[in-house]
């Protein structure tokens, strides 16, 4: 499991950890459809270019923010694989294996590029949203936006109880282990037919340690006041109020051009 | 309404109350939210076979993960738990940045305990055989329909060239979570979880 993107925005050292969560997400928003409008590759390219000097100036940790990217890689390579063997267009060579024509295209081959560009685009807006919104001003952001408590906290709370889960994993694994069954050794092919002995034990104490949160969450009388406070507060700036704009500006501006055909 | 004896209806972990919107009470939230980390924790497994398969374009085991679990629980939650099961995940996988397509996630899980509680509302017993098929067979269904368009919009790839990509993914969809559901329903029944 990867380092959880939000510890920067706990940190609280730039200033983009404190723009509204939802102005990070009306620019995730603007990003998506630009990614979504168009292949073109000026257009994905200056979005990207956008992105990183958004990381710059806000001085976002490159390492924790990028790493990410290297997990789609694999993605990636099977998409423009798949587009290189499948399209019709642009044959460049062609073989015969098997009774079977492989062919090789270097329109598919750019598609798979460009592709993988959008891939890029919409995975590195969301790890920088993740990167600099802090867990409970988003909590209070969606609250702000009228959704029930229970339901905005349930993303904070189940950020604060997921290394505890793991470990639990971590746990069973180990006695499974000791008992002789060990799912590492198992053939890649079968492994998740064998995942069996660890799911049980896992839902159960799941399940167990819920009911014993639940009581004590009861017990502070959680979710029992309508009108609730909240230690973090979210205000919109004149900066998240132009970055907005901008954002959305620039979406309609691409989205337009795309239904034009000028892209 | 309560139940009559050796009948099982969602949600099972408060069976007289409507499975809309289910157990929305602090335990049934907490649980819900425990589920989906205990699905976080399983999917570690099966994100990793396939990523090394298919690059996670073509998800085989995390589906058998996420049709079982998100079953269980639609199952035992009601449609809400269910839903928060199946949305927790694509939010911790974005925020981890463990897979780029995670977001599309919450769409297809919540269309999962969808499902689950359509079908389950069918049955007079969901801790049976038929239930869990039932499941399955619609969860499959949905989801090779809602992997279409995100292969032809977001990736653009030639859908009728992955239709044996499709059905080797439902081949293994259909069969294998209706095992794990039947099991781990059996078992949560017998440890106590179910309540009147």
């Amino acid at each position: 499991m990867a380092r959880l993107l939000y510890t920067f925005a706990l940190e609280g050292r730039s200033w983009v950890t404190r723009l509204h969560p939802m102005t990070m997400a009306t620019l995730v928003l603007s990003v998506a459809i630009v990614a979504f409008s168009t292949l073109h590759l000026g257009v994905l390219g200056a979005t990207l270019l956008v992105l990183l000097l958004f990381m710059v100036v806000g001085r976002l940790p490159t390492r924790t923010t990028l790493a990410p990217m290297v997990l789609i890689l694999p993605l990636c390579f099977f998409i423009t694989l798949i587009q290189t063997l499948a399209r019709p267009e642009g044959i460049v060579a062609s073989w015969n294996l098997l009774g079977r024509e492989i062919t090789i295209s270097a329109v598919g081959f750019i598609l798979g590029l460009r592709i993988t560009l959008r891939v890029v685009l919409l995975a590195m807006i969301l790890t920088i949203f993740f990167t600099v919104v802090h867990p409970a001003k988003f909590t209070k952001a969606l609250c702000d936006l009228r959704v029930p408590f229970k339901y905005a906290y349930s993303f904070t709370l189940a950020l604060r109880f997921l290394p505890l889960m793991l470990e639990e994993l971590a746990t069973i694994k180990n006695a499974q282990q000791s008992r002789g069954y060990d799912i590492d050794q198992v053939n890649p092919f079968l492994r998740v037919f064998r995942i069996f002995p660890l799911m049980v034990p896992l839902v159960l104490i799941a399940l167990r340690r819920a009911s014993t949160i639940a009581l004590a969450l009861d017990l502070r009388a959680f979710d029992a006041r309508p009108d609730r406070t909240f230690f973090v507060d979210v205000n919109r700036g004149p900066l998240d109020l132009g970055l907005r704009a901008v954002g959305l500006s620039a979406a309609a501006v691409v989205l337009i051009a795309a239904i034009a055909g000028w892209l | 309404m309560a139940a009559k004896a050796g009948e099982f209806t969602i949600p099972l972990a408060k069976m007289s109350i409507k499975p809309v919107p289910g157990r929305v009470d602090s335990k049934g939230i907490v649980s819900s939210i425990f589920l989906s980390l205990a699905m976080i924790g399983l999917l570690q497994f099966a994100e990793r076979l396939d990523t090394f398969f298919f690059g996670g374009l073509f998800p085989v085991a995390g589906r058998i993960i996420s049709i079982t679990m998100i079953g269980l629980g639609t199952m035992l939650y009601g449609l809400v738990g269910g839903i928060i099961v199946a949305d927790i995940n694509p939010l911790i996988a974005t925020a981890t940045g463990t897979s780029p397509i995670a977001p599309f996630w919450l769409l297809t899980n919540a269309a999962q305990a969808v499902c689950a509680w359509l079908v389950g509302a069918r049955f007079k017993n969901v801790i049976s055989w038929p239930c869990v098929v039932a499941y399955t067979v619609a969860a499959s269904v949905v989801l090779v329909a809602m992997y279409i368009p995100l292969h032809v919009f977001y990736f653009k790839m030639p859908w009728q060239k992955m239709l044996n990509l499709y059905a080797f993914q439902t081949l293994l969809s259909i069969p294998v979570p209706a095992i794990f559901l039947r099991g781990l329903l059996g078992v949560i029944r017998n440890a106590g979880f179910v309540e009147e």
